[in-house]
C-alpha cells in the first residue's frame, strides 16, 4: 500500500512538473515570437527611417549641385558610360557631378546589386523598367551609430536622382480654351475674339506630341474619341497614370501598357523648369513689360506695331543705330539717280534732265500701308537732311570754257521726292517707283554740238573735284518726314546720254574723278543689291535694307525687267520661281513673292519671334538661326510672358506653358507682376525641356503636335498635323501657299527627333547655355539630315514639291524655336530621387540572410523654385560669389513623396 | 490468520487522520485557497487592465503608423482643387453602411455633443489651457480626413497599381452585430478609393477617374458608399475596413511653417474662431463648398506639419460606454469613463510634400 501511494506521488508531480514546462515552453514561443514580432517592426521602422535619411542625403547633394542656375544636366549617355542613366551636373569647372550616393567620380563604373560582395542597391529594376538598359543602380552609404561597437554599420542606402527635365512630359495638355479673354486689350487693334485666342496654339508647342510617339499610336486626334482620351493626360499625377489608358481592344491595352513600362526613362508628367539664365545666373527678364528698362527699344518696337485694318502701319522703330531693331518699312532693292545732260533740241543751250527710280520691295506677310488720305507715303530726301546738297561739279564746254554745276539745284529748297505709290505694297512683293524730277533743266550754259557721238566726243565733261565730292545720300522717309532708310553711294560707274527717243542706257565705264581723269558724259547713281555677296536672302533686312559699299553693285541701267508677279497658292510655282530667282543675276527679275518676315498681330510668346530683328551690317533672321552669334544669348536671357489686364489669379496665362507659383509666404503675384520685367520670380515652364535630352522619344513629344480647328483670317478652318509655324503670327493673314505653314507626318517629326539625338548624342558634354544650342546648329542640321525639306514624302503638304532656300515654307531651325523656345533650357529642374535602404544586423556576419533586418524604398519628385534658399536676396540677380545663395541656389521643394514596395522597383 | 488481521488494524490505523488533523488541514486549506482566489482575482484584474491598455496602445499605434504613413505620400496641388480636407464632425449623418442607422450620434443620449465647446461635457475641446493635443477633444464624430496620397500596391491590376488615390479616416459608431438591438461601438476607419479600373462601372467611380478633388460630389455623398473602392467609401467605408476599435476620438491638427509666426509655426486647423472645416486648396472664390460645414466655417492653406491624435478604450471602457449609452449604468458621465478607461496616443509629423 505504501508502495502504490508513493508511485501516485511521482507521476503526480512528474505530471506537475511536465505541465510547469509545457507552460514555459508556451511563454517562451509566445514570448520569442512576440519578441520576433517586434524585432520585424522594429527592422522595418528603422529602414523606413534610413530611407529617410537618405532621402535628406540626396536632397542635400541635389541642392548644392543643381540649385545654382550656372548649370547643365544631362545624362551619362553623353559620355558614353555603363550607368547611362546616371544624372550629371556640369558646370563651367571640369567634370560633372553624379547624382547618385557613393560620390563616384566616373559614371562608368560596375555597380554589385545581389550577393554577400553587394556594394549598391537597384533602385530602378524590371517592375519599372523593362528595358534591358533601364537598370539603375548606385552604391551604398553606410550609417553607423556612434554607440555602437566599433561604429558597425547599422543601415544603409543609395540613392539615384533621375532628370524629369530631358524626358518628354506627356502631361502637358491643351489649355488655351481656357485663357481668359479678351486677351490683348491693351493692344489698340485687338482681334480679342475667340479666333485670336485660338490662334495662340501657332504661337507656342501648347501641348505635347504624343500622338507622334511611335509607341502611342492611336486614333488620330482628329477622332473625338482619342482626344478625350488624350486629354486624361492632363490629370495624371504620375507616371503610373498613364497605363490607365484604354486602347482599343484588351491587346492593343496590353502592348500600350508594355510599351510604357519601356519608355520609364522617356516619359513624364511633372517637368517643370525655372525661367533661369543658366549661362551667366539670374533669371530671365520679361519682355512682355514694356516699360522695363532692360527691354531694348526693338523688341518694344515689335511689341508696338501690330496692323491697322489688315495693313501694317510704316515705322522706323526707335532703336539706335547699330542695334538690333524693329521696322515695318519696306526694302530698298534698287535705286538710281540719273542727270543727263542734253542739247536743247534746236537751239544750243545745255539742259539736264533729272529721274529718280526706287524699287521698294515689302518683305512682310502683310500689305504695306498705303495713306489713305492720299498723302504720298514715301519721299525720298536727297542729303541726309534738307540743307544737305548734292555734289557740285565741274562742267567744261567743248571751248573749254569751266563752270560748276551743282546738281541740287534740280532738286529744289526741300530736296524731297515723293514716290507717288499706285497702291499698297503687296505681300512680299516689288514695285518700281520712277519720278521725273526734271525733264529740261536749264543749266545756262551754252554748247554747240547736240550730238555727242561717244565718250571720247569731246563735246562736254563732267569732272568732279575728288571722289568723296559726288558722294550722295538719299533718304527714304514717311511723309512726316521720320528717315525710314538712308543710303549713300558715288557714281563709280555708269554714264547716260539722251537721245530723241528718251533715256537710254549707253554704257557701264568707270567714272573716273579728278582733274586729269576721263569725263563722262553724265552723271548716275544706281545701285541694287550684290548677288555675289552670297545669298542675299540671308542678309536682306527692314532694318538693313542694304549694307556697306562692299554690299553694294553698280549696275547697268535696266529697269525693263518685269515685275514681280505672286505665284498665289501653288507652292510648286513659288519653288520653281523661288529657284529661278537665285539662279539670275537679275534679282527681281523673275515673279515670286518673298516675304521672309513676320509681323506682329498678338502679343509674342517665344523670344525666336525675335528673329525678324536685325542690325545693320549683320546678317538678317540671325536670332535662331546658327548665324545669330551673340545675338542668340537672349534665349538665355529673356522670355516673354504677356497678361492681359483682364486676368485675375488662378486664370491661365496666354503663354499656357507659364504655371504660377507663389512664394514660400505663400504670397500669389499680382497681375502687374505676372506682366512685369520680374515675372520669373513667380513662373514655372509647366513642360520644360532639356536641350541635352538623348531620348528620341521625348524629342517626339516636344517636337510633335497637331493643331486643330486653326481658323485663318477670312475664318476658314483648317487641322493641321505637326505643324510648323515659319511665320507664326501673319500665318492666318497670309496667302495659303505663302503662310509659311509646315506640317509632317508623324514619320518626320520621329526622323527629325533621331536625327537630333543622334547629334546631341556624340557630344562629349551637355550645352551650358540655349545660345549655345542655337548658334550650334544642330537643329538645323537635324532638319536637313532628317530631309524634311528634301525628301518628297515630307513634303506633302507642298503638293510634293521641295521647298527652295529662304521661301517661306523652307523649315528652318528659327521655325521650329519659333513654336519651342519657350520651354527649352540646358537644364533641369525636376528631379525624381529614390532611395534604398535597409536595417542592419551588426552581431550577424555580412554573409548572413539576416543581416539584412529589412529594406525599404521611398521616392520624391524635388522641383526647383524661382526663390533662392535665402528668400531675403532678389531672385531676379546672380548672388554674390560668397553669399549661401551663390553655394546652394535656388530653393527646392518635395512636390511628391511616396513609399515604394518591392513591386515598385 | 490472526497475524495477518493485526497487521491490517496497525497499518489502518498508521494510515488514517485524526479529526483534529482533518479539520486544522481543512482550515489551513480553506485560509490558503481564499488568499489565492483573492490574489488570482487581483491578478487577473490586473491582467485585463493591462492587457486591454496595451492592447488599445497597440492599436492606436498601428492606426497612427499607417495613417503618418499616409500622410507623408499626399499629395498637394495648388491648382484650386481640395488635395486635403478635415472637417470636425457634428455627428456622422449618412455614415451609412458601417456607421449604423442616421442620427444615431444624436445627443444626449449617446457621446456628448459639440453644442458647448468648452464646457465640461463636450465632445469639442479644440483649443486647451495646456495647448497640447492630447488635451483636445475633436466633437462628437471625431475629424473626417481625407486626402490624395500615392501609396505602394501590387501593380498586377490598375485597380491596384501604385498610383495616386482617394483616401479617408473617420470614426464610425457601428453596430457590433447584424441582431436588432445590437450593442454599439466606435471604430476608426480607412477607405480608399481604388486609382483606377479597367472594367465600367468601377471604373467611373476609381479616383482617376471621379478626379482628385476631395470636395467632388463622388466622394462627399453616401450614395453608393459601402462598396470596396468606390469613391462613395470616403463617405461610407464598408465594414470590413476597420483600422482600430473603439476609438473614440479621431483628430488632426494642421500647421504651416512661418518665420514670422510665434514658435515658427502658425496653427491653420483647427482655428480659434471655431471653424470645423479646413481644405488645402486654393482660389478661395471658386472653391466649392463643403457639404459637412456651413458657409464660411471653413479654414485653408497648405499645411507643412500635423499632430494626430486617437483615443482607444479599453474594453472595460467599451464595455461601460456601451452600458451608459444604452442606459443600464448611471451616476457616471460619458467623459468621465472614457477619461478612465482609454489611452491616447498622439504623433507628430512632417508632410513631405508641398504645394
Amino acid at each position: 500500500m505504501r508502495t502504490k501511494r508513493d508511485g501516485f506521488a511521482v507521476v503526480l508531480v512528474a505530471a506537475l512538473l511536465a505541465a510547469i514546462v509545457l507552460l514555459l515552453v508556451a511563454l517562451a514561443g509566445l514570448a520569442r515570437s512576440e519578441l520576433r514580432s517586434v524585432r520585424q517592426r522594429t527592422a522595418a521602422e528603422q529602414a523606413r527611417r534610413n530611407a529617410i535619411v537618405g532621402m535628406r542625403v540626396a536632397i542635400g547633394r541635389l541642392q548644392a549641385a543643381a540649385g545654382p542656375d550656372a548649370r547643365s544636366t544631362a545624362t551619362a549617355q553623353h559620355v558614353g558610360a555603363r550607368n547611362s542613366r546616371w544624372t550629371g551636373v556640369w558646370s563651367d569647372a571640369g567634370a560633372p557631378l553624379w547624382l547618385v550616393s557613393g560620390a563616384p567620380a566616373d559614371a562608368d563604373v560596375e555597380v554589385t546589386t545581389s550577393g554577400p560582395g553587394a556594394d549598391g542597391a537597384l533602385l530602378v529594376g524590371a517592375n519599372t523598367c523593362s528595358l534591358a538598359d533601364g537598370a539603375v543602380a548606385a552604391f551604398f552609404e553606410e550609417i553607423a551609430e556612434a554607440d555602437s561597437p566599433g561604429a558597425a554599420s547599422v543601415g544603409r542606402y543609395a540613392f539615384w536622382i533621375g532628370d524629369e527635365g530631358v524626358k518628354g512630359n506627356v502631361g502637358v495638355v491643351d489649355r488655351i480654351d481656357s485663357v481668359p479673354l479678351p486677351p490683348w486689350a491693351e493692344i489698340d487693334d485687338p482681334v480679342a475674339t475667340a479666333a485670336e485666342r485660338a490662334r495662340l496654339r501657332q504661337l507656342i508647342a501648347h501641348r505635347a506630341g504624343n500622338d507622334a510617339v511611335e509607341g502611342f499610336a492611336l486614333a488620330a486626334e482628329t477622332d473625338a474619341t482619342a482626344r478625350a482620351r488624350w486629354a486624361q493626360f492632363g490629370a495624371a499625377l504620375t507616371p503610373a497614370q498613364l497605363r490607365f489608358q484604354e486602347l482599343g481592344t484588351a491587346q492593343e491595352t496590353e502592348n500600350y501598357r508594355a510599351f510604357l513600362r519601356r519608355r520609364f526613362h522617356d516619359f513624364t508628367v511633372c517637368s517643370a523648369g525655372v525661367l533661369a539664365n543658366a549661362a551667366s545666373g539670374g533669371l530671365r527678364r520679361n519682355f512682355s513689360d514694356l516699360q522695363a528698362s532692360a527691354v531694348p527699344a526693338a523688341v518694344r518696337d515689335l511689341e508696338r506695331f501690330r496692323p491697322v485694318n489688315g495693313r501694317l502701319p510704316i515705322s522706323a522703330g526707335t532703336a539706335p543705330a547699330g542695334e538690333p531693331s524693329a521696322q515695318v518699312k519696306p526694302i530698298v532693292t534698287e535705286w538710281a539717280l540719273d542727270f543727263v545732260p542734253y542739247h536743247e533740241d534746236g537751239g544750243n543751250r545745255l539742259l539736264l534732265g533729272c529721274r529718280l527710280r526706287v524699287e521698294l520691295w515689302n518683305p512682310f506677310n502683310l500689305p504695306l500701308a498705303q495713306n489713305a488720305s492720299g498723302v504720298p507715303d514715301f519721299w525720298v530726301r536727297v542729303g541726309e537732311t534738307p540743307a544737305s546738297g548734292l555734289p557740285a561739279v565741274r562742267v567744261r564746254g567743248p571751248a573749254g570754257e569751266v563752270g560748276t554745276f551743282d546738281l541740287g539745284g534740280v532738286l529744289g529748297a526741300t530736296r524731297a521726292v515723293p514716290l507717288d505709290l499706285p497702291g499698297d505694297v503687296a505681300a512680299g512683293r516689288v514695285t518700281r517707283i520712277e519720278t521725273v524730277l526734271a525733264d529740261a533743266w536749264d543749266t545756262g550754259l551754252t554748247v554747240d554740238d547736240p550730238t555727242p557721238e561717244d565718250a571720247s566726243d569731246d563735246l562736254l565733261r563732267f569732272e568732279a573735284a575728288d571722289d568723296a565730292a559726288l558722294a550722295i545720300t538719299i533718304v527714304l522717309t514717311t511723309g512726316e518726314g521720320a528717315p525710314l532708310t538712308t543710303l549713300s553711294g558715288s557714281p563709280s560707274r555708269g554714264f547716260a546720254r539722251s537721245t530723241s527717243g528718251g533715256w537710254t542706257v549707253v554704257g557701264n565705264a568707270p567714272f573716273a574723278a579728278g582733274d586729269g581723269g576721263v569725263e563722262r558724259l553724265g552723271v548716275s547713281y544706281h545701285f541694287r543689291l550684290d548677288p555675289a555677296r552670297g545669298s542675299w536672302g540671308d542678309w536682306i533686312a527692314p532694318s538693313a535694307p542694304l549694307l556697306a559699299a562692299a554690299d553694294l553693285k553698280a549696275v547697268r541701267l535696266g529697269w525693263e525687267s518685269e515685275l514681280w508677279r505672286s505665284v498665289g497658292a501653288d507652292p510648286a510655282a513659288c519653288a520653281a520661281a523661288v529657284r529661278a530667282q537665285f539662279a539670275s543675276d537679275e534679282l527681281f527679275s523673275s515673279g515670286t513673292a518673298l516675304a521672309p518676315f513676320d509681323f506682329t498681330v498678338q502679343r509674342n510668346l517665344s523670344i525666336a519671334a525675335l528673329g525678324q530683328l536685325s542690325a545693320e551690317l549683320e546678317r538678317a533672321l540671325g536670332i535662331g538661326n546658327p548665324w545669330g552669334g551673340a545675338r542668340n544669348t537672349v534665349f538665355d536671357e529673356a522670355f516673354f510672358n504677356p497678361v492681359p489686364r483682364s486676368w485675375r489669379a488662378g486664370e491661365t496665362l496666354p503663354n499656357v506653358r507659364h504655371r504660377v507659383v507663389p512664394d514660400s509666404a505663400g504670397r500669389e503675384p499680382t497681375a502687374a507682376e505676372l506682366g512685369g520685367e520680374g515675372a520669373a520670380r513667380f513662373l514655372l515652364v509647366d513642360g520644360a525641356f532639356n536641350v541635352n535630352s538623348t531620348s528620341a522619344e521625348a524629342w517626339t513629344i516636344a517636337f510633335g503636335r497637331a493643331v486643330l480647328g486653326w481658323t485663318d483670317a477670312s475664318g476658314a478652318a483648317a487641322d493641321f498635323e505637326n505643324p510648323f509655324f515659319g511665320l507664326g503670327q501673319s500665318a492666318p493673314f497670309a496667302q495659303s501657299g505663302a503662310r509659311g505653314v509646315r506640317q509632317f507626318p508623324d514619320e518626320a517629326i520621329r526622323a527629325l527627333a533621331r536625327e537630333i539625338v543622334q547629334r546631341i548624342g556624340v557630344r562629349p558634354r551637355p550645352f551650358r547655355s540655349l545660345g549655345e544650342f542655337v548658334n550650334s546648329g544642330v537643329l538645323q542640321d537635324a532638319i536637313d539630315a532628317a530631309g524634311l525639306n528634301t525628301r518628297l514624302e515630307f513634303c506633302a503638304d507642298l503638293g510634293g514639291v521641295a521647298p527652295e532656300r529662304f521661301s517661306v515654307n523652307y523649315l528652318t531651325q528659327a521655325a521650329v524655336l519659333n513654336t519651342l523656345a519657350p520651354l527649352l533650357a540646358v537644364r533641369s529642374d525636376t528631379f525624381t530621387i529614390r532611395v534604398a535602404a535597409e536595417a542592419l544586423n551588426p552581431a550577424l556576419p555580412t554573409d548572413d540572410p539576416d543581416h539584412v533586418a529589412a529594406r525599404a524604398w521611398c521616392e520624391a519628385v524635388l522641383q526647383r523654385l524661382p526663390e533662392y534658399v535665402d528668400p531675403a536676396e532678389d531672385a531676379m540677380v546672380r548672388p554674390p560669389n560668397a553669399a549661401d545663395n551663390a553655394t546652394l541656389g535656388r530653393r527646392f521643394r518635395i512636390a511628391q513623396f511616396r513609399w515604394l514596395g518591392p513591386d515598385d522597383i | 490468520m490472526k497475524r495477518d488481521r493485526e497487521s491490517s488494524a496497525a497499518c489502518f490505523r498508521d494510515a488514517g487522520f485524526t479529526l483534529v488533523e482533518l479539520l486544522v488541514a481543512s482550515a489551513i486549506t480553506v485560509v490558503l485557497a481564499g488568499i489565492m482566489i483573492a490574489m488570482l482575482a487581483q491578478m487577473s484584474r490586473t491582467w485585463v487592465r493591462s492587457g486591454g491598455g496595451l492592447a488599445a496602445r497597440q492599436q492606436a499605434e498601428q492606426a497612427l503608423d499607417v495613417l503618418a504613413r499616409d500622410l507623408e505620400s499626399a499629395i498637394l496641388h495648388r491648382d484650386g482643387r481640395v488635395w486635403l480636407a478635415a472637417t470636425i464632425q457634428p455627428d456622422q449623418s449618412g455614415a451609412g453602411d458601417a456607421g449604423g442607422t442616421l442620427g444615431a450620434w444624436s445627443p444626449p443620449v449617446r457621446k456628448p455633443g459639440a453644442a458647448n465647446p468648452g464646457s465640461a461635457s463636450s465632445s469639442l475641446a479644440l483649443e486647451p489651457a495646456s495647448g497640447r493635443i492630447e488635451d483636445c477633444r475633436f466633437g462628437m464624430a471625431g475629424v473626417w480626413l481625407r486626402f490624395v496620397a500615392n501609396v505602394p500596391d501590387r501593380n498586377a491590376q490598375p485597380g491596384d497599381t501604385s498610383a495616386p488615390r482617394v483616401i479617408s479616416y473617420q470614426i464610425v459608431r457601428r453596430a457590433v452585430s447584424a441582431a436588432a438591438g445590437s450593442a454599439q461601438r466606435y471604430a476608426l476607419f480607412r477607405a480608399e478609393v481604388r486609382p483606377y479600373a479597367d472594367e465600367s462601372p468601377a471604373r467611373e467611380r476609381s479616383a482617376f477617374v471621379v478626379g482628385f478633388d476631395v470636395f467632388a460630389p463622388a466622394y462627399n455623398s453616401a450614395a453608393g458608399g459601402g462598396n470596396l473602392g468606390d469613391a462613395g467609401t470616403v463617405r461610407r467605408p464598408r465594414r470590413d475596413l476597420l483600422l482600430a476599435n473603439d476609438v473614440i476620438d479621431f483628430g488632426v491638427r494642421f500647421f504651416r511653417r512661418d518665420p514670422s509666426a510665434p514658435g515658427g509655426e502658425r496653427v491653420l486647423f483647427p482655428r480659434a474662431n471655431g471653424n470645423l472645416g479646413f481644405a488645402a486648396t486654393t482660389d478661395a472664390e471658386a472653391r466649392p463648398p463643403n457639404p459637412d460645414v456651413a458657409a464660411g466655417a471653413m479654414s485653408y492653406g497648405f499645411p507643412t506639419e500635423a499632430e494626430l491624435l486617437v483615443r482607444v478604450l479599453t474594453e472595460e471602457g467599451a464595455r461601460q460606454i456601451e452600458a451608459l449609452e444604452a442606459g443600464r449604468l448611471a451616476g457616471r458621465g460619458w467623459w468621465e469613463i472614457a477619461l478612465a478607461h482609454s489611452v491616447v496616443l498622439t504623433r507628430s509629423m512632417a508632410l513631405e510634400a508641398t504645394p
